[in-house]
């Protein structure tokens, strides 16, 4: 199977979850079975270190969880909606409730993808594209608008 | 108004390109011409000429790390910030630059 960024496998949007460690737990465990990373306690501790240094909250309820990781075996994006929002340090204090996991490779040899994921994060900015991602119920669609976003 | 800007960010994945895209938005706005150069994983990237960094009347660093050739700066005015910051206001950013030249 071709490694794509992101298609509906990565999407996940029937979950609920307490706090953000939760999130980064589930982010880990579904990398890990899909084949993204290849240790789901490993890119846990990454992620969670990046959450340490600054949080990762932008604004409207997302944030952008990352990790530049050497459990990372391929570039990723994972979309991840809780239906309860979340607490997360973000810009304008409102809870979490879409999240888009960014995962590199430690080692960079592919700047393609890396390329597509800052324009993805410049798209983050745009209050149309969050209100795209937010108001659909549909994971091939949202897939599809965050690659399209990454192009 | 003249600004180099140089952005980078821990990982060099997301916030070194938003507080890029944030910085140019808002001098566009206060009619500033700007220029940024990202410090990310991939490398410096738009990188600023010595007769940019000469030519500018303030530096503005959104930077959460150090930045890469610091002594291209040396003698010039600096406000320096953290990517968040710029991401979230970078229209205030934009004017502590003015007021730190004397133009506010």
């Amino acid at each position: 199977m071709e490694n794509t960024l992101i298609d509906s496998s990565k999407v996940f949007i029937e979950n609920d979850f307490p706090t953000k460690d939760d999130v980064l737990k589930f982010i880990a465990d579904k990398a890990s079975k899909l084949g993204v990373a290849d240790s789901s306690d490993g890119l846990l501790a990454d992620l969670r270190q990046r959450e340490v240094e600054i949080s990762t909250g932008l604004e409207d309820g997302f944030a952008i969880p990352h990790a530049k990781s050497s459990h990372v075996i391929y570039p990723s994006v994972l979309f991840i909606r809780s239906k309860t929002p979340i607490f997360w340090e973000s810009f304008d204090g409102k809870d979490v409730t879409n999240i888009l996991a960014l995962l590199v490779p430690a080692e960079n040899k592919d700047n393609l993808h890396l390329k597509m994921l800052s324009k993805l994060a410049v798209s983050l900015m745009d209050a149309d594209f969050k209100s795209r991602l937010c108001n659909s119920d549909s994971k091939e669609y949202i897939a599809e608008r965050i690659l399209s976003a990454s192009k | 108004m003249k600004i180099a800007a140089v952005t980078a960010c821990i990982a060099g994945i997301a916030h070194t390109y938003m507080a890029k895209s944030a910085l140019e938005r808002a001098a566009k706005k206060r009619g500033a011409q700007i220029h940024v150069e990202t410090q990310g994983a991939m490398g410096m990237e738009d990188k600023l000429s010595q007769d940019e960094i000469d030519k500018a009347d303030v530096v503005i660093f959104a930077v959460d790390t150090n930045v890469t050739e610091r002594d291209r700066f040396d003698n010039k005015k600096i406000l320096e910030v953290g990517t968040n910051e710029v991401v979230k206001s970078a229209d205030d950013v934009v004017d502590h630059a003015y007021q730190l030249v004397g133009q506010a």
